[in-house]
Order: structure tokens, then sequence, then C-alpha cells
């Protein structure tokens, strides 16, 4: 059938544009309607342009009502299955004591009297979440233990010595109060290997840790086949990194199918703000040569595919921050799951650990921690500018989004942009810094006017400044 | 032209002279909404812009009711609810200057193009499309000897880039409806489907008219909604998205009206002496027959079928 009526006067462009943009009254919306309803072609062309319209997230307004509450069912059942986890981890389980016949080997007189049969040699000690339960519950006996923990070290370099921080800080900050002691605890596991290669860099808790490393010594030298993790211990040693601030979980079985092993993790810094651009060096402990790099996105996440199984030294820098380096390792199919939280840390520092990162960009150290590691905005978007004024902060996000907060970026608001292309730069309007500011003032409060602060620069060149941060007006 | 005449009325149109000049009661306002829509940057005086703003708040009577006087803020409201730099770029461009005409397509040349693709589902005919408009926007056709562009029809109410995006689709649907008359628009239009039975020409007559009636008394939104979901066969979400409700909304409301319609006609056709069976034959027992018939019915009825005076009419006979 082909078009068979029109009635006399069709909606123009510009109205077909006011009605899409809500701009109308209701009266003009209603014969707006009654003309659609009737006219084919109108309707057409109010389709085509609809149509015509860039759609960011097409799925939002697609998505099924109930599928919206996805996301809040999957946190929901994530945070339940971390209480249950910690609540688990925090108990002594009678279940992770079988562990220890393992660890007595080295030491006959404390565990002889269990029964052997309750250890089976794979088990247990190879994955760090038992390890740090154990750590956690038993923070006495594990004291005692200590000299001991070497033999799991060696067995599973990755999983021993990180076990008592990691599972400290996985299990929210009630744990991590408690973390203090047990990095103690954690650290004489690594220093053994560290003192017994002679490499004893000057750090505090290493030098604690030596006479404990001293009883452990004939521990190690028992399980001999394991002797390349010895090396990876001491490189991690030898970084001298925070070893507690990275976070590590390993899931077997959960990697790709072609045997190899997953690396993913997010970057985050004290606050528990994403550190995007952060770098991630994967190294092989055997001979120190880099097996894969990655960058953290713009959410901090990185992830490292197709890992082949070994031993490794993990490193992570990110401007500003102190370098972490652990080491790890990652069997068949495995899926090491790391949060590593950066410390902010001076420049100086960070050149002093980690010399061997190239990529650090020393110079601008100190801005990038000001900027990314104080505020995060909502959505834990590390902002890429920020101006301040008092506690009034204006920040722009990686998206080109522009928040606004008065409490110093406790609470921010996002700012309405009122402006067409893109925010370019972030400033201090002139008159706020100017010296001559109080005969500005003067003239502008006569004229009713606030004296601006903060001032924008648009990609398309255009100056807009804002007294309040909110309201913005044409420079 | 619809454009073209707005563009024309825009310039002639008189101040209705009974109403004082409401901006130069308020100096400040002028001032400050110049220089929001940053004209000294296109060229255009305050004295010019102002007598735009004004006579786009005459030409819509600031979005109130016709017949009532606006008040100042409400006047104000509405000048400050405009899209101001785009109306000065706009009618910056159609008053020829070359500041504005970089800064227009330095802005929406790219926008343009894609949202012309879009439109035509085509990168081909889509710059085409875009070019063409441009050239059109520049003011090639001559009206009086003065170069005319349809830019200066802008009134600043939603964004330019909303605009173009009208502009462009209107072209593209005259354009195709130049190039191929008797074909249907691709997907938008199809032609209803025959009914296995047609129905007696008597009963015809009774069903068009309880139809006529019943979809009378229907709000405009209603029948908007019906046709572009039966006759055009828009998907919801693409309903919902252009009156800016959810998708679900739509689907209960569209449900809502056929079942109501459906009791609605039967009643119509028994209330003329038709049996109920017979009526609901006449309209299908299957509630999807229905919207096949009412496609029928709709793309046979007169334009008029809609309108309320038609309706009205239709009751008096």
């Amino acid at each position: 059938m082909t078009r068979h009526r029109q009635s006399a006067a069709h909606l123009d462009a510009d109205q077909l544009n006011a009605f899409l943009a809500g701009a109308l009254s209701e009266e003009a919306r209603r014969e707006s309607l009654a003309h659609l309803a009737e006219c084919e072609e109108c309707r057409g062309i109010i389709f085509l342009a609809q149509a015509a319209v860039p759609q960011p997230t097409p799925q939002k307004s697609a998505a099924k009502p109930w599928t919206r509450w996805l996301p809040a069912f999957a946190l929901a059942g994530a945070t339940a299955a971390a209480v249950v986890a910690a609540v688990v981890w925090t108990r002594p389980h009678p279940a992770m004591r079988p562990m220890e016949p393992q660890v007595a080997v080295a030491r006959p007189p404390a565990t002889a009297a269990l029964p052997p049969a309750q250890a089976p040699p794979t088990s247990g000690p190879s994955r760090p979440t038992m390890n740090a339960a154990r750590t956690r519950s038993e923070t006495t006996r594990a004291r005692e233990a200590a000299p001991e923990q070497p033999t799991n070290a060696i067995q599973q370099p990755g999983a021993g010595v990180m076990g008592g921080a990691i599972g400290a800080l996985g299990a929210g900050p009630s744990a991590a109060t408690s973390s203090a002691p047990q990095r103690q605890e954690a650290t004489p596991a690594a220093a053994p290997q560290t003192a017994e290669t002679g490499n004893a860099p000057g750090i505090p808790a290493m030098k604690a840790a030596r006479p404990a490393m001293a009883k452990a010594a004939p521990a190690q030298q028992q399980p001999a086949p394991n002797a390349p993790a010895l090396k990876d211990e001491r490189a991690a040693a030898g970084f001298g990194a925070d070893l507690h601030a990275l976070d590590l979980k390993i899931e077997p079985n959960q990697g790709s199918q072609d045997g190899r092993s997953e690396l993913k993790g997010t970057v985050l810094d004290q606050s528990g703000a994403v550190i995007p651009g952060a770098h991630i060096t994967l190294q092989r402990s055997a001979d120190r040569s880099t097996a894969a790099l990655a960058t953290s996105d713009s959410q901090g996440q990185f992830t490292v595919a197709a890992v082949p199984p070994g031993q490794y030294a993990i490193q992570i820098s990110a401007p500003g921050f102190k370098t972490e380096t652990r080491p790890l390792d990652l069997h068949a199919r495995d899926l090491a799951l790391l949060s590593p939280v950066l410390q902010v840390g001076s420049s100086s520092q960070t050149v002093a650990v980690t010399a061997a990162a190239p990529t650090l960009d020393t110079s601008s150290a100190e801005v990038a921690a000001s900027s990314t590691a104080v505020f995060s905005l909502p959505g834990r978007v590390a902002p890429v500018q920020t101006v301040q004024q008092g506690g009034r902060i204006l920040a722009l996000d990686a998206a080109g989004t522009l928040f606004f907060s008065r409490d110093a970026g406790k609470h921010w608001k996002k700012v309405k942009p009122v402006w067409k292309s893109a925010v370019a730069q972030l400033a201090l309007a002139t008159q706020a810094n100017d010296s001559s500011v109080p005969a500005n003032e003067q003239t502008l409060k006569a004229s009713g006017k606030v004296a601006p602060v903060f001032q924008i620069t648009t990609a398309g060149g255009a100056v807009w400044l804002s007294s309040d941060g909110l309201h913005w007006h044409l420079g | 032209m619809a454009s073209a005449r707005a563009a024309a009325g825009l310039v002639t149109a008189p101040v209705p002279s009974a109403s004082p000049d409401p901006i130069a009661v308020v100096t400040g306002l002028a001032e400050e909404l110049s220089r929001i829509a940053d004209i000294a940057r296109f060229g255009l005086s305050q004295d010019e812009f102002i007598a735009i703003l004004r006579e786009i708040g005459r030409k819509h009577n600031f979005n109130l009711s016709s017949g009532i006087e606006p008040a100042s803020a409400q006047r104000e409201a509405f000048w400050r609810g405009l899209h101001l730099r785009d109306l000065a770029l706009a009618q910056a461009c159609a008053r020829g200057n070359e500041l504005a005409w970089n800064e227009f397509l330095r802005e929406f040349r790219q926008p343009m193009q894609q949202a012309a693709i879009a439109i035509t589902r085509s990168s081909s005919a889509g710059e085409e499309l875009a070019d063409s408009l441009y050239a059109e926007l520049f003011g090639l056709t001559q009206r009086d000897g003065v170069r005319s562009s349809p830019l200066a029809s802008y009134s600043g109410r939603g964004p330019l880039m909303g605009w173009l995006r009208a502009t462009l689709a209107q072209r593209h649907v005259n354009h195709y409806r130049r190039t191929s008359r008797e074909d249907p628009l691709d997907g938008d239009d199809f032609p209803a489907r025959a009914t296995q039975a047609p129905p007696e020409p008597h009963n015809l007559i009774r069903l068009s008219r309880a139809v006529r009636e019943v979809l009378s008394t229907l709000a405009p939104e209603d029948r908007f909604l019906l046709s572009a979901y039966f006759l055009d066969g828009h998907t919801l979400l693409e309903i919902a998205t252009l009156l800016g409700v959810h998708e679900a909304t739509v689907s209960r409301r569209i449900r809502k009206l056929t079942d109501t319609l459906h009791k609605q006609l039967v009643r119509k056709l028994e209330a003329r002496g038709m049996s109920r069976r017979a009526a609901q034959e006449a309209l299908g027992t299957d509630p999807r027959d229905l919207s096949v018939n009412l496609r029928n019915l709709l793309q046979t009825s007169q334009s008029s079928a809609f309108s309320d005076q038609e309706a009205k009419r239709a009751e008096q006979t």
C-alpha cells in the first residue's frame, strides 16, 4: 500500500526537535502527538531522527526490569560469601589442623604426636588462603611455628610468605587492624632464604627475622628439588617491598583451559581508590627475565593471561607510589587474583627500591600522588586533573566528566556541563590568584557578582568561570 | 517548505505593540543572555540577538497556552531555557558569518555525517545526504535575491544537533519519496494483510464508524502509541525512547489500550444491531487479529479519523 494521506501542516524540524528535547508546553506536545498519530511521514521522520541519536549505553534502557538488579544480587551474593569466608577463616578450624604435620617434618619434637595420615603432602599449605586462616587464627602458635614455615614457603613460596597479611587484608577492616603482628610472623618465613644466600638488605623486618631463620636453616636442606623457589624468595626480599601490601588469592583450576595460568587484579591506593596506569611486571624467578607486562586500566584493573606455570616475581609500580614486589608460584590453570595496595611514597624512596623499573616517572611523582592518591571520584575513579581552593576541589575524570567537592573530596557532585565540547583544562580563575583581587572584588561585588574562583577551558577553546564550582558562565 | 516559511516569518512578523519590550526593561538580562550565547564571537550584535529572542518568544508564546499573557519571569525562564549558544551560532550562520561557519563546521560536520549515516544506514548515502544538507544550510538557495538558510528557523528549543538530525531525517524521507514514490519506507511501512474473509460492506461501514468513534475518544498520546506500534511496527523500545518513558510502560499501555478498544468496539457494534458473535467475528476473536483489522481500518480511514472534530461530527450523524 502506498502513502495515502497527508495533513496540511507537517511538523517542521524545529518542532520535531523541541518535541524530542521535551521543550514543548503540554498543549503544544499534545498537538504534536495528535499530528504524529495521524501523519505517517512525520512519524517516520521523528523516529529516524531519534534513531540517529548516538546511544552510549544502549543496554541500559533495553534491559528488562529484573536484569537491572542482577549486579546488586551479584554484589550481595559476593558480600555474603565474603562474610561467610571471613567467619570461617577467623575461627580456628579443626580441619586446618592436619596441615601442621607437614610443617612438623622439620621439627619432629613439636608435631610428632600428630598422625601422619592426616597430612596429605599435596594439600593445605599450597594455598595461601589456608595459610592465611591459620596465621590469623592461631597467632601465638604461629609465632612458635615461624621457624618451621620455610618448609611451607619452599613448597609454595607464593603462598607461604604472604598468607597472613593477605588474609588480613582480604578479611576487611576488622582483620586489617590485627594485621600488624601477623606481618611480623609472615616476614620470618621470607627471611630465611634471604639470609641463606647472604642477601641482607637493611630492612628492619628482615633483621628481626634472622634468629628464626637461623633455626630454620636445616629444614631448608630437605626439599632440594624446590631450589629455584629460594631464589624467588630472595628476589622478593631483595626488592625490599612492603610484602603485606599485595593481596593475593590463588584459585586453582580457574585459569585458561590450555594449562596456562592467569593473573588478574585491581591496583588500589591506601584510601581504596583505584590507580590507573600502574605497571605490572612479571619476572621469571629463574633468570629475572620479563615474562609479561601489563598496565592497569582506568578502573585500576589488569589481566595477564596465558602465563606458563612457574615461579615468578610480580612487581607493581605506579608513579608516586612505592613499588611493590612479591614472589608468585603459578601452577597449571591457576587463577591468581591480586589486589595490590600501593603506598604513597616519595620519589627518592621509589627510585631506591625500584632501580630496575625504567618506566618510573620520578619527576612527576609528587604531582601524580597528589592528584590520584588523595581523591577518588564516585565510582572509585581517580581524577585525571584537579584544582583545589581550600576545601573546594574541582576534578575531571578520564571520561571528561567534571566533579565538584566542597568538603575536600568526601562528597562529590557531578557538574552539569553547559559547554558543548569536552573540558580540556582546569585552573583556578586568575582573579582568585591575583594580588589585585580586592579592587576587582569590590567592583564585582558592587555589580552584584561574585569573583570567579574556578576556570575551565574546553577543547573548543572557550573559557568558563564559576565562583561556586557548580554554576558556570563564559569567561 | 516549512522551515523556509518559518524563516520568512521570523524576519517579517511584527512585534505586538501592545506588550512593552520585555528585555529593554531588564537591561541586565539582555546583556547576560548575549554573553551566555557568546554572540560577539559570531558577529551578532546584541540588538539583533534580542530581536531574534523576542520573535521566538512571541512565536511560541513563551511555551504558554495560547491566549495567556506571559509574565516577565515566564519570559525570562523561557529565554534561559533556550540553547542560547546554539541559537546564536545558527542565526549567525544563517546570516553568512564566516567565523560562525567555521565554528559550525568544526563542531557539527562530523556528528552530522554520523547522524546521516545512521539515518540512511549507508555510509555513501549518508555522506551524500549530509553534504546536500550542508549545502542547503549554507544558503545556496536564493529567495528574492537573498540567500536563505533553513538554519534561521532553528529556535533554540532543543539542541542544534537535534535540529540537524530532524532536518536530515526530513530530507531523507523527502528524497526517498521523490525517488521511489510508490515504495514503502523499508521496514517502517508495510501493506496491511488482507483478512481471510472480508466483512460484508454494511458491516464494514459499521466497523469503520465504530472504530472512528472509539479512536476519537483516545488521548493524542494513545493514538500516537497505536499508530507507531501497529501501523509503523516500531519497537516498544523505540517508542519508549521517543516519549521518554520506560519500555514496560509503553508495553502496559498498549496492552491496556487494545483490551479497552476491543471491548468498546464490540459494545459499539452490538449497539448498532450486530449480534455479539457477529461483532466478535468482524473484529476477529483472536486479539492478534484485532491489530490486523485495526491496521486495515486505520489505513483506509480518512486522515481526519483521529481528529476530535470529525468524531463529534460522526457522533452527530
